[in-house]
């Protein structure tokens, strides 16, 4: 038969358990975990931050790599000086529609 | 416009494609014009209303890739119409991991026939992947079955948490309608105990009447029909019409 615990064995576990909840709350999500599901959610800032497209019609902000603008201005597209300033194809729900463009730190 | 429900739960067996099935020709025998999407590379929907999925020309997978339009892969049939998938899907999934906006190659396919339809209903794989995180952002609500069996509330709240997260970046007006209790066997008092505890757990609605385990079930896909028609006053298909009444309010 095993040793009941003892008060500190008690009381460590229960530390234990605190910390892992504290850690489980404070945790970063992870963006290679379950939100590389997700397109926008899984990109990382870069260290100067990220150009994100913010749609007109899914109000959604995505942010897009440099490398994705030509596919997405491709074949045409337009700026005017208007809130929503840009048209072009929006890289989270895929429609062509206005569009404007912000930095993210 | 159609109101479009994923029927939804990581976990395999607790009846989803049955689920998809009834409740789609309930639906269609009060009057609803419904469309039921196979969105599992099993097939088992597309299976169940008597289509071959290694036959077919079009699936939903090439709808996906974005090389058929969705209206162009829909066959009509008695009980509802379909989309229908095969095996290709598994490839599909891989194709989307790569691809900014994966999330809404579902619901900009499925704009193109929502003015057709009522209802459209989305059989989910039992998994928590990009075709899941799909359905859900194209969908409406998502209705979850619920094996009345201990254990098998484990995963619901896993799919909760995708739930919220498809609500905050995804479908920030996705609902859930509610937890369909299936397997259920109202001989045993554990049933009875799962079916009251999932309710007070989750704090969801609980359809009622519970959906009764029945050979019924297994034996209707092989006949390439729902349970409304292959044994139509059977206990199943009663539950599963008053199920259908109630989402439909």
């Amino acid at each position: 038969m095993s040793k009941p615990p003892t008060d500190t064995e008690w009381d460590n576990a229960y530390i234990d358990e605190q910390l892992a909840e504290h850690l489980r709350q404070t945790r970063e999500p992870d963006p290679m975990g379950k939100l590389a599901l997700f397109s926008g959610a899984a990109q990382r800032p870069g260290p100067f931050g990220t150009l994100a497209i913010e749609c007109s019609s899914c109000k959604r902000e995505s942010p897009i790599r440099f490398r994705e603008i030509p596919r997405l201005v491709m074949p045409i597209s337009l700026t005017l000086p208007r809130r929503y300033h840009t048209f072009m194809k929006c890289p989270g729900c895929g429609r062509r529609t206005w569009v404007r463009a912000r930095w993210r730190m | 416009m159609a109101r479009t429900i994923a029927i939804a739960n990581q976990k395999g067996g607790v009846a989803k494609t049955t689920s998809v099935v009834s409740l789609g020709a309930a639906m269609t025998e009060v009057g609803q014009r419904v469309l039921l999407v196979d969105l599992d590379p099993q097939a088992s929907l597309t299976y169940s209303l008597g289509l071959d999925p290694d036959s077919l020309d079009v699936t939903i997978h090439d709808v996906l890739v974005g090389r058929t339009p969705i209206g162009k892969t829909i066959h009509q049939g008695v009980e509802a119409d379909i989309v229908p998938s095969n095996i290709d899907l598994a490839g599909a999934e891989a194709y989307l991991l790569t691809r900014t906006g994966r999330e809404y190659a579902l619901r900009m396919a499925l704009e193109d026939v929502q003015m057709h339809y009522g209802v459209i209903l989305i059989d989910c794989p039992p998994s928590l992947g990009v075709l899941t995180i799909n359905a859900l952002t194209a969908a409406d609500e998502v209705i979850i079955p619920l094996q009345c069996e201990a254990l098998s509330h484990r995963g619901v709240g896993q799919l909760l948490e995708t739930i919220e997260d498809v609500r905050r970046l995804t479908n920030r007006t996705l609902s859930v309608g509610g937890i369909i209790p299936t397997m259920y066997d109202p001989r045993t008092s554990h049933s009875r105990e799962i079916l009251a505890d999932v309710g007070r757990r989750y704090g969801m609605r609980v359809f009622e009447p519970p959906v009764r385990k029945s050979i019924r079930f297994a034996e209707a896909p092989r006949a390439g029909k729902s349970i409304l028609r292959y044994a139509a006053s059977h206990p199943g298909a009663t539950a599963y019409r008053e199920i259908a009444r109630s989402i439909i309010g």
